[in-house]
């Protein structure tokens, strides 16, 4: 029965015979916690993240509408987006994302508010709101958040909202980008 | 040689140990010690990628509406609910939500509020975020950061103001609980003469760290 570290790297004890399988039972043992080690380390040096962009949504004053019809994948690290059946949204394992959307909004005729709002499964985790007196058209400034996603599987989505006259108003150019910065569990 | 002394080198950088070339390198001891030492190297690296992975960071929001926010005046919201914490001691909430790991931390909050009654149109709402840290050096030294994001109340809809920033944090208030770390206050103030303001539950405050500080 040989002896173990730790880590459960085995030797054999004083007294007991080196063999080739002494040997190889250490180095199979190593090789097995350095390719433990390989996943943590690829863990700590590369974020998971996507970025989609071009999406768009018109909507009535004083109605929430969740921006959709997003064109571009812009980069997609781990498989969180697919535009062609889920065109709206970008879609997470649990985990702490930080999460930023920005979008431009035109078409209606005076604006008394606008508002950007991240969604985690319909529920909001950061808004923004953009007071202003604007004519023509009216530049949002991103909105950015801390979201927990708790589900085998979440979607993030992003919401515009406006109040004024005129319209319907176009959320538009749209860019809804996520970043995973941590498992909810211990590695 | 089994129990007798013994003729050990070292390899270069990672002073791994293995019999030098008068030991026949048959002895259990030869394997026990760089099997220890290959162990520690290990415990050490997977120590280290996982402070990484694991990241402290924390989300701390309200368990209520927090009414009475009056016009003219600044006041902090006093935070009370917990939801999510992996610092290493523990967030403490109340009007400052202190954290001790050191290293830069990205802090954000989001503020939803609403006038309890009238609105005055165009009147400013401001939300300050401030930080501040205890140093290293000099001791008992305090370094301070604050942002602020501003609105105008102009809809009876309430408000929603989001506002982020980066800050060091040196000290991990290990050494002497309770008097080292930093912490994170919000406070609002507002021109809205026809009511007070009531600062939703749901909003929220956040903070991650991002890296350590370049000497660790």
């Amino acid at each position: 029965m040989p002896g173990s570290t730790s880590l459960g790297i085995p030797y054999p004890y004083q007294g007991e015979t080196v063999t080739a399988q002494s040997w190889e039972d250490l180095a199979t043992a190593v090789d097995g916690l350095m390719t433990s080690l390989d996943t943590i380390r690829d863990l700590a040096e590369s974020f998971e993240t996507a970025q989609i962009s071009g999406g768009s949504v018109s909507t009535a004053t004083a109605v929430t509408a969740t921006i959709a019809n997003y064109s571009t994948t812009s980069w997609d690290t781990s498989g969180w987006v697919d535009l062609v059946t889920n065109p709206n949204q970008i879609t997470v394992p649990p985990g702490l994302y930080f999460v930023n959307g920005y979008a431009f909004i035109s078409g209606g005729t005076t604006y008394t508010m606008a508002r950007l709002q991240i969604m985690a499964a319909g529920t909001p985790w950061a808004v923004r709101t953009t007071d202003g007196t604007g004519t023509s058209s009216l530049l949002l400034a991103s909105v950015s958040g801390f979201v927990m996603c708790t589900a085998a599987t979440t979607a993030l989505t992003l919401s515009g909202r406006w109040v004024g006259t005129g319209g319907p108003a176009t959320f538009s150019t749209a860019r809804f980008q996520a970043v995973k910065i941590r498992a909810l569990a211990n590695v | 040689m089994e129990g007798g002394a013994r003729l050990v080198d070292i390899t270069n950088t990672q002073s791994l140990p293995y019999p030098d070339c008068n030991d026949p390198g048959d002895g259990a001891l030869d394997l026990q010690v760089l099997a220890e030492a290959i162990d520690a190297k290990l415990v050490a690296s997977f120590a280290n990628f996982r402070a990484i992975v694991n990241r402290p960071a924390f989300i701390v929001g309200l368990l209520a509406n927090q009414t009475g926010f009056a016009s003219g005046s600044t006041a902090d919201i006093v935070w009370d609910n917990v939801i999510w914490d992996s610092t290493t001691i523990g967030v403490g909430v109340g009007s400052g939500i202190t954290f001790t790991d050191p290293g830069y931390w990205m802090l954000g909050c989001w503020i939803s509020s609403v006038p309890s009654g009238g609105v005055t149109a165009n009147s400013k709402l401001l939300i300050r975020m401030s930080y501040r840290g205890d140093l290293y050096i000099p001791v008992g030294g305090v370094h301070t950061e604050s942002t602020a994001a501003a609105n105008f109340q102009s809809n009876t809809g309430g408000e929603d103001i989001v506002v982020t920033q980066l800050v060091r944090q040196e000290y991990d208030g290990v050494a002497l609980p309770g008097t080292g770390g930093g912490s994170v206050t919000i406070n609002l103030s507002h021109g809205n003469v026809a009511s007070t303001l009531t600062v939703n539950s749901t909003s929220l405050v956040w903070g991650f760290k991002v890296c350590n500080l370049e000497d660790m």
